[in-house]
């Protein structure tokens, strides 16, 4: 993992969350970095596995079932602080 | 045995044991003296604002305690309670609001714009005054509709619950309090519900399969449980661990995800949890077996019902499991039969109709009175979509649908909805919509649009989807799309859903 990967891991994962919400037909204008994802009701439960999944993909690494909370995943921030805490990203 | 109305259930558990814990949601934990002074202050407001008995008010409300309070405060007023889905935007919950014709709406005040500006009378949302009950509710007045002789059948309705038919808009199932009342009964007694339980509520409230956990709660004084953040596993079940819940009931695509991926948190379940229920859709055998094995000393059990019908046929499922296919015997008091051709009731083994006999089954379709006479017989029996057949006990199997309606995860999805939707874009010449089994093996069936492109036109998967998207509840958006030539006509002229294949 190079040091530049996790700002660029979120950014990414923004623009795929930003895709979902465009898809379930409630576009959201932005989404900052703190807000939460259930708040906005950006997923359901098959939405937040293909996120898990992609995730998975785009960081190489698999995510155990048990650490699916929105402790860990509940907005981009909690995200980035578990990949970087769980798979050591910087 | 007597029926007593919610309201009057809530007052006497408010009397006899107002400490005790009406409903969980999420960190909070309301009493039964809490939530019945917060319904006396909602119905107060709802007065205020125009409601009377048999005004319809429309409720986009998440599972929560707020789902609650108004529940019980339009019920109190003889009101009627239309209960739709708050996620995904107001498109999805157009027709059904028209349909509806409400004389209030009452939403999550983080919907509260986009309400009022699609439905809302001209002035802004307020909102609601009062008891929060863990967050914010506000109230639209929508556009004066065509209230008036819209009373229905002049049995007091209690909700209308929309739900999707093969064929036009979703339909609005009149449930009167009776109804309500015998469904509530009905839950209470086939698991022995005491004020000791504790029901964990996994699924939609808006869909009669959670909200009548609600009623049943109230008869028989349990706690209500109310997970926060649903599409979370994980979380869920740890939500539902740490109030000790005595009883699930969910879909079969739920469960599915939760043993696939978090059995062993499922077993930490084990301790406290007297019974799981799967309906709405058909379960597994090996979703039952892997239930009976991770769950060794709680009753599993399968049910059958519509919402129409709510409480048909369950089971309890055995280890070894001798019926596997079978949804099980009748309630007490529902009478089941299954009709073959030419309208004659046939035996055992002889696939047919299911036919059925019960004070749970609804008043009819709301404002749709053809639809209702093809679907009440005139003694009152409802003719249901559903192909099954009994064995020499009575048993009903589940064989397939007369209809050509998707069952998506438990969701049912009316293939003309989405058909008309797709046809409304302009790079769409021709569609058909069918049920196609889900890649990710998780729902049973997911919606497949076929699609034969206008001459000229550029039209992909995605953006078939997103024009969906805008326009449809999420589960009704096709998670296939496959594009072709032509599509295949009857003799008529009409398509063909049948060659399509169901088999996609």
């Amino acid at each position: 993992m190079t040091e530049r990967q996790l700002a660029t891991i979120e950014g990414e994962l923004k623009e795929y969350i930003l895709g979902v919400a465009r898809d379930h037909g409630h576009p959201l204008e932005d989404l900052d970095r703190e807000d939460d994802f259930i708040e906005a009701q950006v997923f359901d439960s098959l939405s937040l596995l293909d996120f898990i999944m992609h995730v998975e993909q785009v960081v190489g690494v698999k995510i155990p079932p048990e650490d699916v909370v929105p402790e860990n995943f509940g907005s981009l921030a909690a995200t980035s602080a578990y990949l970087r805490d769980t798979f050591g990203l910087t | 045995m007597s029926v007593t109305t919610p309201r009057e259930d809530l007052r006497r558990h408010a009397r006899v044991s107002p400490e005790r814990i009406a409903c969980v949601d999420g960190d909070l934990r309301v009493t039964f003296a809490v939530l019945a002074d917060a319904v006396d202050a909602w119905a107060a407001e709802l007065t205020a604002s125009g409601v009377r008995p048999g005004d319809r008010v429309v409720m986009l409300l998440d599972n929560s305690a707020r789902f609650l309070g108004m529940y019980l405060a339009t019920l109190s007023l003889g009101a009627v309670a239309v209960p739709l889905n708050p996620v995904g935007g107001t498109a999805g919950v157009t027709d059904p609001i028209r349909d509806a014709a409400p004389r209030l709406i009452v939403c999550e005040t983080r919907m509260a714009a986009a309400v009022a500006g699609s439905f809302g009378a001209g002035g802004p949302a307020r909102e609601l005054a009062g008891p929060a009950l863990g967050g914010s509710v506000s109230l639209v007045a929508p556009k004066p509709a065509e209230y008036e002789g819209l009373d229905g059948t002049g049995t007091p309705l209690a909700a209308i619950i929309y739900t999707s038919g093969s064929t036009g808009p979703p339909k609005g199932v009149m449930l009167s309090i009776a109804n309500m009342g015998a469904i509530a009964r009905a839950g209470c007694d086939f698991v022995d519900l005491t004020p000791d339980d504790r029901l964990g509520v996994v699924t939609p409230m808006f869909h009669l399969y959670a909200l009548r956990e609600v009623d049943a709660a109230l008869r028989s004084g349990a706690t209500l449980v109310l997970p926060k953040a649903l599409a979370f596993p994980a979380s869920v079940i740890q939500q539902l661990h740490r109030e000790r819940v005595t009883g699930i009931s969910g879909v079969p695509s739920g469960f599915l995800l939760i043993t696939e991926g978090f059995e062993l948190q499922l077993g930490s379940l084990a301790e406290h949890l007297r019974y799981v229920a799967l309906g709405t859709a058909v379960a597994a055998p090996a979703l039952l077996a892997t239930l009976r094995s991770a769950l060794p000393a709680t009753r599993v059990l399968v049910t059958y019902g519509l919402t129409e019908l709510s409480r048909a046929c369950y089971r309890e499922v055995t280890d070894p499991d001798e019926r596997p296919g079978s949804v099980g015997g009748p309630y007490p008091g529902v009478e089941l039969e299954i009709r073959g051709h030419a309208d004659i009731a046939v035996g055992p083994a002889i696939p047919g109709r299911v036919i059925l006999r019960s004070e749970m089954v609804m008043q009819g379709y709301w404002r749709r009175p053809d639809l209702t006479a093809r679907t009440l017989l005139p003694d009152g029996a409802l003719l249901t979509p559903d192909i099954g057949s009994v064995d020499e006990q009575g048993w009903l199997s589940l064989l397939g649908r007369a209809d050509d309606v998707i069952n998506s995860g438990g969701e049912k999805i009316g293939p003309d909805e989405v058909e008309q939707v797709l046809r409304e874009h302009p790079a769409v010449e021709d569609a058909a919509v069918t049920g196609a089994p889900d890649p990710a093996g998780v729902l049973g069936e997911v919606v497949k649009a076929w699609i034969v492109r206008a001459p000229g036109a550029e039209l992909d998967a995605e953006q078939v989807r997103r024009h969906c998207a805008a326009r449809l509840e999420p589960a009704k958006v096709p998670r296939l799309v496959e594009f072709c030539g032509t599509l295949p006509k009857t003799a008529l002229g009409k398509t063909s859903r049948a060659l399509l294949g169901r088999e996609g």
